[in-house]
């Protein structure tokens, strides 16, 4: 499945609003954590740009602020055995997993400069993961008094993010196809009768990553209503190295 | 004016905020921008920072916050009182009820020490801000690739992923020739290569190529290790310029250095966050420390500096096993002339090098100086016509165990690369001839740059496990092709997208490989036609000194190695 990406099908993005946009490929989470900090620590000194990160994670489970104790359905011995690491950060909401075949958006966002809430910037973002179920036939939908987004009351979307001086990090992880046996390890943002799935489960077929990825850019512009420059990394790698 | 630190507004219809945490005690001195408490809301942590400096007074405790725009705490400044809290909410007030969390440093304000503490804070006198050091620069605050000048860590991160590998920018060689060393006495240089068949670099015989078994080993009270670094570096090495000093060749040989420098690289390595190269860890394994002192490309050295190196050599004992990269010294002892202790030589008087059998009966009677070695290297042989041979090798295996390793090494940081399989099948299939068994010693993978070609080279690569050549590959910096000195070396073609190229052969160098970028070809099989990845590798060799027959070989065994790289993973 493609999807449209031709600016002329988008709406007029609001005034100020744009994001860079990162393909970090598959990363550790450590280096993406720090990453994250720089630029929220840049972007707080009114430095930096809007800046919305896209990865996919090697293994590894991450807890939010307010629940330093990992909510395991294992032995904490066993889940080091998978070769996953624990992971304490400062965003919102509780256990999670992250891992290669799940779609992660980081975003860098300086809310005050958007004119945009907290509440709407979350809201958003499950919006932008709703959108993107629905390029493949899935009918992704909120539910009240639980963040992420649900399919059928299956979880699909997990979602945390922090703000400091009104800039964001952290995000929301979409599982694409990932090993979902390791959400099995953790009872999934605290909840243990949660039950997860996948864009694959739900399809039925392999959903390519790529794909995925582009329509959540589209989406998440077409959402916020802001222009998305997709950054080259290695370009601008070189071009950094060289200046 | 007291500065409240208030709730935010989070949006219309939000879960109620709770306050997760306080990163500062009631009472302690915070300054502008700093994050003092944790407000969560949903899945939303909000970190709430204080406006002014000053001195932070909670205003409520843990748990449900206010509401919007409702303060969680005050900043005071010096002689500032609280704000009155609302008529209804006189009572106890609970911010300073409410136990301190775990963190805080500071015990919790009792309400009978609140009083006193407001008094502090309000005294007439100006209370000086404590100096608050800046936070720790941890991880966290680690050079940010995409924005720093900093070497991007980010790169390595996503080697496998970025097509061009980038080499480490080297503006200064990482090895400095030490001219010296040409007239070490032969006792000075087998300590440099007496490394229990692991030899730091490739340290051919200059006078006889030989290998370096051939050389004599220095006796074993002749060598005695100096083991604390900072008394080694403070110790001032003998005046080399007092001797004659013959010119240094022109192209040093860049591998001797290597071997002197080997504490120094590891060190290197390990202060750039590298992990500390392959050798580091033979180098800790190997029982007395036998590297050279580092103090010997000091300026001078006298009596005194130098007993006091043998004093602490003394203290040295195994279970005090050098760290991996930690400079360590070895001296050739030369005996006591008079007793112990009882030298008493001019402080003024260098230290000199002796040779042991001829060693002096007494400081006033200097024994025959040793004659200074000349280091007069045969000029490398040019090989007019090298041949050559390829083979195609399927690469599809070893692709598959680099995806594996990467996985599997990935919380280590270790990402290996194809070109380590490569660089570990060359040296195990060296290994494996005994005609070439002396090449695999040391190994070098080129790097093709328009700038220049640079080589990294392995010493014993087809020893140990395949994680060492991964690992030592991180770790050893590159050097210009004219320097690195090597047995055999490999040319990857994967940047380039080359399929096939003749590698040059360096003088010097009897064997050299190179692995073209792996393509996509259509191959028959009994089922159907598949599509398997595939690469050209090529050998070119000196047939004066590799026999055609061995170079086959050779690269039959290299093609099978890389076709089952299952057995590369451990000697």
């Amino acid at each position: 499945m493609s999807v449209a990406l031709s600016p002329e099908t988008r709406p007029a993005p609001a005034e100020g609003r744009s994001v860079h946009v990162y393909d970090l490929g598959t990363t550790n989470y450590a280096d993406v954590h720090r990453l994250q900090q720089r630029l929220q620590a840049q972007r707080r000194e009114g430095g930096g740009v809007d800046s919305l990160l896209l990865t996919e994670h090697r293994p590894v489970i991450t807890l939010g602020r307010g629940h330093p104790v990992p909510d395991l359905r294992v032995p904490e011995d066993t889940v080091h055995n998978y070769g996953i690491s624990i992971v304490q950060t400062e965003r919102g909401g509780d256990i999670t997993y992250h891992g290669p075949g799940q779609l992660v958006a980081y975003g860098i966002i300086d809310l005050k400069g958007w004119d945009c809430s907290v509440l709407d910037y979350v809201s958003g973002l499950e919006t932008t993961v709703i959108g993107v179920l629905a390029d493949w036939g899935i009918r992704g939908e909120q539910q009240p008094g639980a963040r992420g987004v649900w399919v059928e009351g299956r979880k699909i979307a997990s979602l945390g993010i922090n703000v400091r001086r009104w800039v964001t990090m952290h995000g929301i992880a979409l599982n694409i196809d990932p090993d979902m046996s390791h959400f099995d390890l953790i009872n999934p943002c605290g909840l243990a009768e949660t039950e997860m799935t996948s864009m694959a489960t739900e399809v039925g077929k392999a959903v390519p990553f790529t794909e995925v990825l582009d329509a959540f850019v589209y989406h998440f512009g077409r959402t916020f209503e802001s222009t998305s420059h997709k950054v080259d990394l290695e370009t601008e790698l070189a071009h950094r190295r060289k200046g | 004016m007291a500065s409240p630190v208030l709730v935010p507004r989070l949006g219309y219809g939000a879960a109620p905020a709770v306050i997760t945490e306080w990163y500062h005690p009631d009472g302690a001195t915070v300054r502008r921008g700093e994050a003092v408490c944790c407000l969560e809301s949903g899945h939303v942590a909000i970190d709430l920072e204080a406006d002014a400096d000053g001195i932070l007074r909670h205003f409520t405790g843990d748990g449900p916050a206010p509401a919007t725009g409702e303060p969680v705490a005050y900043v005071l400044a010096p002689g500032e009182r609280l704000p009155e809290p609302p008529e209804e909410a006189h009572e106890p007030e609970p911010a300073f009820e409410s136990p301190a969390p775990a963190h805080a440093e500071a015990p919790p304000v009792e309400p009978d020490a609140f009083e006193a503490a407001l008094a502090e804070t309000l005294s007439p006198e100006p209370i000086p801000f404590p100096e608050i050091p800046e936070e720790p620069r941890g991880e966290a605050d680690a050079p940010n690739p995409l924005w720093d000048d900093a070497p991007a860590p980010i790169i390595d991160l996503h080697a496998p992923l970025l097509r061009r590998r980038t080499l480490p920018q080297q503006t200064e060689p990482a090895f400095h020739w030490v001219p010296e060393a040409e007239s070490w006495p032969d006792a000075a240089k087998a300590a440099v290569t007496a490394d229990h068949g692991n030899p730091a670099a490739f340290v051919p015989d200059p006078a006889t190529d030989a290998p370096l078994e051939a050389w004599e080993e220095p006796a074993e009270d002749s060598l005695a290790p100096v083991a604390p670094a900072a008394e080694a570096e403070a110790t001032p090495a003998p005046a080399w310029a007092a001797w004659e000093v013959p010119a240094a060749p022109e192209e040093p040989e860049m591998s001797l250095a290597d071997a002197l420098h080997a504490g120094e690289l590891a060190a290197t390595a390990e202060s750039e966050g590298m992990p500390p190269p392959a050798w580091a860890a033979w180098e800790a394994a190997d029982e007395p420390a036998t590297s050279l002192p580092g103090a010997l490309n000091a300026e001078e050295s006298t009596w005194e500096a130098f007993e006091e190196t043998e004093t602490a050599a003394e203290t040295y004992t195994d279970d005090d096993q050098p760290h991996a990269g930690e400079p360590v010294a070895i001296h050739i002892v030369h005996p006591d002339p008079v007793g112990e202790g009882a030298v008493e030589e001019p402080a003024e008087e260098p230290y000199r090098w002796y040779d042991e059998e001829a060693a002096p009966e007494s400081p006033e009677e200097p024994a025959e100086e040793v004659e200074p070695y000349v280091f007069a290297p045969e000029p490398a042989r040019i090989v007019p016509f090298p041949l050559t041979m390829r083979v195609t090798v399927t690469l599809g295996d070893a692709l598959k165990l680099r995806e594996r390793l990467a996985h599997e090494w990935a919380p280590a940081g270790v990402i290996p690369t194809t070109e380590d399989i490569a660089v570990r099948a060359l040296a195990c299939a060296l290994a494996g001839q005994p005609a070439l068994e002396e090449h695999a010693r040391s190994v070098g993978l080129r790097a093709l740059d328009p700038d220049g070609v640079t080589v990294q080279v392995f010493a014993a690569a087809s020893d140990g496990e395949l994680r060492d050549v991964v690992e030592a590959r991180a770790a050893v910096p590159p050097w210009p092709a004219t320097d690195a000195h090597c047995g055999a070396t490999l040319t990857s073609l994967f940047d380039f997208g080359i399929d096939d190229s003749v590698p040059a052969l360096a003088p010097g160098n009897a064997l050299a490989v190179s692995l073209g970028a792996p393509r996509r070809v259509s191959t028959f099989r009994p089922d159907g036609i598949e599509l398997v990845t595939v690469s050209t590798v090529t050998l070119a060799y000196d047939p004066g000194a590799v026999p055609e027959g061995a170079a086959a070989a050779f690269l039959a065994s290299l093609r099978d190695l890389l076709e089952s790289p299952e057995t590369l993973l451990a000697a």
